[in-house]
């Protein structure tokens, strides 16, 4: 479970995404996911020739290609390289990120390019997603990958004024952190005071899940390379450095919060935030990050996960969206791109957070680049029936020497 | 409650799953199927960087990433076979009942094979190598479809008689070809060579279909004549919209369309280019582009479009052709290696020649053609013909080509007296017989069984350059 | 009224009548409203295929009312603002039933602004209207040219252009020799030869236009006047993206195992049985061979329920396909989470609710029970979970 485990180390070297889009007929997929590869090779300052292995993952059924990752060579440049194709549902676009980072650590490449994509307008996500479920039991009755229930807990627990409020509230964060970001797929330019009125207008999804409050359908792509230690000095400028990931999975089963405080259901996004920060020696997660990418695909979700990944009680997480901490410029700032709720192409949004993350750590996010130095950056994931991977990037390597 | 579970518990239960999906082509594939579909033409992209050309056509080179989204050629509808496999189970997802032919087929212009049905052929007699043409689909579904299938490539059409194979050319000592016109016995020892003139300047679509405008279809078109039997081409390059031009790029895309599918073909492009054209326009882009032969007009005409039954002008131009340029575009084409084809409307014309000869800058053989029938020049008659032929120089060459009807009695006349023939939709877009010809290839046909009929056989690329002293390029 | 893309709120509201589509109004028997801000209220009324638009003060009785800016309504008519954006961001907000509401999209074809079309009267107005302003001085040097057009046709005339000293005059009629004169037997031929829909040469040699001078000056024309844009003309047409839709569909088969086969055999006999974690004593549904989180064998089986209480419903306002035919469900519909009897803790059991009884359930939490339900069984049991219909308030 140790990270010690790690042969050697190493560090993100470019980064490359597509605009986020609902509308994309003028590629097919292949050609989307060209554009994230050329914009990350550009920035590595690297040609197809200088990438060892390339490891590929989108959602299944989302688009109904078997074997994508053939056609996708034409795009990816993976003809006669080696290619592993990986799927893991939402978590995949870290989950490639993280068998990158084990692809080289091992010593096995020393440049490896992660690449996810998803082209939702070619699908239906949540049509797909409900073949997650047991064929024989649940697939005819469960509804995707939207639920109520977090809502509920949450009204539950902080009464209805107040938990409506909050997750409004870190809606609107988000949109203001998208109108910063130009790669964002939505922004609508909501402000504060339009809270209320979306409380009461914005058209529910299920339970008080609302329209407004659920991440975006997009067509995008991300791609991120990683190289060993050696290689990333070399090559770069400003590597970014993977310290550490963990990935937590569970059985596949949708009563996943629980009704009885006697009888707590496992949480995986604390379970995997106490066993990472364990063992790197952290004990107060939200003074050590300087910036959080968290894969939040509703706003109530996001509010509640705050308290999960940072070891938080109570009400506290909630105190930190309502007093905007987590805005660019506050104490805690979670998704300056505008998050999972702005731009969802599933293959790639996991991904995108390592990716949002890491140019954080460089200071190359432009417009929505934090105002303090980045350090220490976290990433998440998010997918299946309450699958969590956390990965914690750093500006130095100057952990192991502690 | 038991605890044993046993198999007896175990069952199947029927599922299914059905969803929506909408894909999307993109910019490069969609403008891919809807030119098949609209045009009946086949294009790729071609990369700048490696010179590979993708069909399917590709937005960046699978090698070296190059973005050649708007980089489009046209390729060819015939190719050949690289490999094949038979398809004989049975399955509602085939496009096509068992048995039937899925081959890799490489198409002319192409760098990158592409798979399709191959149909019109039994299994068993395919092969790799087999040439194959695409069959387009009558009904259009959008799809890769809209080519039906492949079918083996047509083979060269034949007349019913076939004369046996002659001797290969030889040329002979010049002494020997003055000696074989003496007495006014025309020389029929040469085969004939037989040019298709493809397009010209005014020949329009409305008027026949089959007239080339883009490099593709004058690639097509030269491909076609070469296989009936012609030895060369004339070409007056087209805009897309079939407007004449002088662009330099547009004339070396169609010669080099037509080089690159026949590569054996003389190509002959004009120096007159269409009407309006300043002297500069008119010669810079052969020596730009290089041709092995090119028109070089002698003599300053009228040439207009006038109703040949009532008289009345619709269009009256004056086509200018001082002594200047005839010397200047003569000059020119002999520096640059380019055989002047030396076009002769009128005694006049030759005689102008005769003049500017003195020089001493043409190269010898001199290539001459009788054109009739232009409004401005000389319609076709027999005494005329044989007045220009007695004028030729020493060691000339002559040919001839006749506006609308005259095309084929001045073929004839030419074959008889020892010259070549030159057809093609620029002079007349009509058969014999008055229909519509399919293409320039067809009158070529008739051209071919008028040399076999003389006895003359048909000239070969190679032995027309031995014969008008071109040099191969 | 203003006009956004040269289209008002009015326009739309005035075309409805002849784009309604009684084929979409099969089985619609409701009253809608739109309140368009800057604009007015509508109440639409669409009963046995016909509809009815009157503008109203207020929109009481309405089953469901739209509410928009004129701007964004216009927008999303004229297919210039994406609906769902606009809906999502809060820009349309839809009062009442949103289900109902949803069955406006099928009423209507869609809005197509007229499209003002020019004569070939307008076209020669145009042409000649714009001959000096595209006038190119600059490539005029020393050229003295006088350009005759002589158009016949009911719609014809006749101008000449005189070039001079770098300087263009264009006078009505001609009234003096010309370098050359266009003659064209119907002013069409021109205005169809200038917008390229037909080619100079087969008009020329048609007999249908001639020039009479000098060609070459005419041919030099385009040296002279930059091109004329038709007016009409949207610029570069886009391009034809193609996409295909396709509802994949695969069989497949199955296969229970044995213990998958017992649950589902034993709804036969109308009876919930499971298997019980012999450590942590947690009961699954379905029933599973071994406890994911201890990793034992659960070999005890248990016949719970049938009745119990819920402890959430997923009240879903959202439509989807149904995965099994691709197909939408229809919305809204309750799922519940339902604690049967002899059940503890999160061992719930998933189904769906009445649906008229949706909004009568209340979830349970901690020692607070929820609604009692009960599950209604169908007559002819296959052992499937839907040999349970639905669960049923049991009172």
């Amino acid at each position: 479970m140790a990270h010690g485990k790690k042969n050697r180390n190493v560090g993100i070297i470019g980064i490359g995404q597509t605009k986020h889009s609902s509308h994309r007929e003028d590629v097919n997929q292949p050609e989307m996911m060209h554009e994230a590869i050329a914009a990350a090779l550009k920035d590595a300052g690297l040609t197809m020739k200088d990438i060892d292995c390339i490891v590929h993952g989108n959602m299944e059924l989302f688009e109904m290609i078997h074997q994508p990752d053939l056609w996708h060579t034409l795009g990816t440049g993976a003809g006669g390289k080696d290619c592993f194709r990986i799927t893991t549902g939402g978590t995949v676009g870290i989950t490639i990120g993280c068998a990158a980072d084990n692809l080289v650590a091992s010593g096995m490449y020393d440049i490896v390019m992660a690449i996810g994509f998803e082209k939702l307008q070619e699908g239906h996500t949540t049509g797909g997603i409900t073949n997650m479920a047991d064929p024989l039991w649940f697939r005819n009755l469960q509804t995707g990958a939207l639920t109520g229930s977090k809502a509920y807990d949450l009204i539950y627990e902080f009464g209805e004024e107040r938990a409506k409020k909050v997750s409004m509230t870190y809606r609107i964060i988000m949109d203001k952190h998208a109108a910063l970001n130009s790669n964002a797929h939505r922004s609508f330019g909501l402000d504060f005071a339009q809270a209320d009125d979306l409380i009461k207008n914005s058209p529910k999804l299920v339970g008080d899940l609302k329209l407004i409050e659920m991440c975006s359908q997009s067509d995008g792509a991300c791609a991120v390379i990683f190289a060993c230690e050696k290689k990333a000095k070399e090559l770069s400028k400003k590597p970014v450095w993977v310290r550490d990931h963990i990935t937590v999975h569970r059985e596949e089963v949708f009563n996943i919060f629980g009704y009885d405080d006697k009888y707590p259901a496992r949480q995986t996004q604390r379970f995997a935030a106490e066993n990472l920060y364990a063992r790197n020696g952290i004990k107060k997660p939200l003074e050590y990050f300087d910036v959080f990418e968290m894969y939040d695909p509703a706003s109530w979700w996001g509010v509640d996960w705050l308290r999960d990944f940072f070891l938080l009680k109570g009400d506290e997480a909630v105190k930190l969206v309502e007093d905007r901490e987590i805005m660019i410029g506050g104490k805690m700032p979670v998704n300056p791109s505008g998050g999972v709720i702005a731009s969802n192409p599933i293959g790639a949004t996991a991904l995108l957070r390592v990716a949002e993350a890491a140019l954080q750590v460089r200071g190359d996010a432009g417009a929505h680049q934090i105002p303090k130095p980045v350090n220490h950056a976290l990433a998440s994931g998010f997918g299946g029936t309450m699958w969590t991977v956390l990965m914690m990037l750093e500006k130095e390597l100057n952990w192991q020497e502690a | 409650m038991s605890t044993k579970n046993t198999d007896k518990d175990s069952f199947a239960v029927q599922g299914k799953l059905a969803l929506p999906y909408t894909y999307f082509a993109g910019r490069v594939g969609s403008k891919f199927l809807t030119t098949i579909r609209d045009q009946k033409k086949i294009m790729g992209t071609k990369c700048p960087t490696c010179g590979k050309v993708y069909l399917p056509p590709r937005q960046v080179c699978q090698k070296d990433f190059t973005d050649i989204r708007n980089n489009w050629v046209d390729v060819s509808a015939t190719g050949t076979v690289v490999n094949f496999t038979v398809v004989r189970y049975e399955d509602r997802h085939l496009a096509r009942k068992p048995p039937y032919v899925i081959a890799m087929i490489k198409l002319d212009g192409a760098d990158t094979p592409m798979a399709h049905i191959l149909d019109g052929v039994k299994p068993g007699d395919v092969k790799k190598g087999m040439r194959v043409e695409a069959v387009f689909a009558e009904k259009t579904t959008t799809t890769i479809l809209d080519i039906d299938h492949f079918k083996p490539e047509a083979e060269r059409a034949k007349s019913g008689w076939q004369p046996k194979a002659r001797k290969p050319y030889v040329p002979e000592p010049e002494s020997g070809i003055e000696e074989k016109r003496r007495g006014g016995k025309p020389d029929m020892s040469k085969p004939v060579i037989i040019c298709a003139a493809l397009a010209g300047a005014a020949t329009m679509k409305n008027q026949t279909p089959a007239v080339p405008y883009t490099p593709a279809e004058f690639a097509e078109e030269a491909y076609k004549c070469w296989k009936a039997g012609a030895a060369m081409v004339h070409v007056h390059a087209r805009e897309d919209n079939g407007m004449p031009t002088h662009d330099h790029e547009r004339i070396r895309t169609t010669h080099d369309a037509i080089k690159q599918r026949c590569p054996e073909l003389i190509v002959n492009l004009s120096s007159a280019v269409g009407m309006g054209k300043t002297a500069e326009q008119r010669i810079s882009q052969i020596a730009a582009v290089k041709p092995e032969m090119a028109s070089l007009n002698t003599n300053t005409m009228n040439f207009s479009l006038l109703d040949r039954k009532s008289g009345k002008i619709f269009i009256d131009f004056v086509f200018e052709n001082t002594f200047t340029m005839l010397q200047d575009f003569g000059k020119a084409m002999e520096e640059n290696g380019v055989k002047p084809e030396i076009e002769v409307y009128d005694m006049g014309g030759l005689d102008n020649t005769l003049l500017i000869m003195k020089q001493g800058f043409f190269t010898n053989p001199m290539n001459f053609n009788f054109v009739w029938g232009v409004a401005g020049g000389q319609a076709f008659r027999v005494e005329t013909f044989v007045a220009l032929m007695n004028a030729l120089p020493a060691h000339a060459n002559f040919t001839t080509c006749g506006v609308g009807l005259d095309q084929f009695p001045a073929i004839m006349q030419s074959g008889i007296l020892g010259g070549h023939m030159r057809v093609g939709l620029e002079d007349n877009i009509r058969m014999p017989d008055g229909e519509l010809a399919k293409g320039s290839f067809e009158q070529v046909s008739v051209a071919v069984r008028a040399a076999e009929c003389l006895g003359r056989g048909v000239a070969t690329p190679d032995e027309a350059r031995l014969m008008m002293g071109i040099k191969k390029r | 009224m203003a006009e956004y893309w040269g289209v008002t709120v009015d326009d739309i509201f005035d075309t409805m009548q002849e784009r309604f589509r009684p084929e979409g109004a099969a089985g619609v028997d409701a009253v809608f409203g739109y309140d368009i801000a800057g604009a007015g209220k509508w109440k639409l009324t669409v009963k046995d295929g016909a509809m009815k638009l009157e503008k109203a003060k207020d929109l009481a009785g309405c089953v469901a009312s739209m509410v928009s800016d004129s701007e964004t309504f216009v927008g999303v008519n004229m297919g210039k603002v994406d609906a769902t954006s606009a809906f999502t961001g809060g820009k349309i907000k839809v009062e009442g039933d949103l289900g109902a509401f949803g069955k406006t999209g099928k009423l209507f074809r869609k809005y197509a602004p007229p499209k003002k079309e020019m004569s070939v009267k307008d076209y020669l107005a145009d042409m000649f209207g714009t001959v000096v302003s595209r006038f190119k001085a600059d490539a005029t040097e020393g050229v003295d040219y006088i350009y005759g057009f002589d158009l016949g046709g009911k719609d014809g005339g006749k101008w000449t252009v005189f070039i001079k000293d770098q300087k263009c005059r264009l006078v009505t009629g001609i009234d003096c020799k010309t370098s050359v004169t266009l003659e064209f037997g119907e002013a069409k031929d021109y205005v169809d030869m200038i917008l390229g829909k037909i080619d100079a040469n087969s008009l020329l040699a048609a007999g249908r236009g001639a020039a009479i001078g000098d060609i070459n000056i005419a041919l030099k024309w385009g040296l002279y006047f930059e091109k004329y844009v038709d007016p009409m003309a949207t610029g570069e047409p886009e391009q034809e993206l193609l996409m295909l839709k396709k509802t994949i569909s695969v069989n497949q088969a199955f296969v229970t195992g044995p213990i998958m086969g017992k649950f589902l055999n034993a709804l036969k006999e109308k009876k919930i049985i499971t298997n019980r974690c012999p450590k942590c004593g947690r009961m699954h549904f379905p029933a599973r061979e071994v406890c994911a989180e201890c990793r034992v064998r659960a070999e005890e089986w248990v016949e719970v329920g049938p009745k119990g209480q819920v402890r959430y419903m997923e009240y879903v306002y959202y439509s989807f396909p149904d995965p099994l035919t691709g197909e939408s469900r229809e919305t809204p519909y309750g799922m519940i989470m339902v604690l049967l009897d002899g059940c503890k803790g999160n061992d719930i059991f998933m189904h769906l609710i009445r649906s008229d009884q949706i909004d009568r359930i209340q979830g349970g939490r901690n020692e607070k029970s929820g609604t009692r339900v009960r599950p209604v069984w169908n007559e002819h049991r296959v052992g499937s979970i839907f040999d349970i219909k639905y669960f049923e308030i049991d009172e």
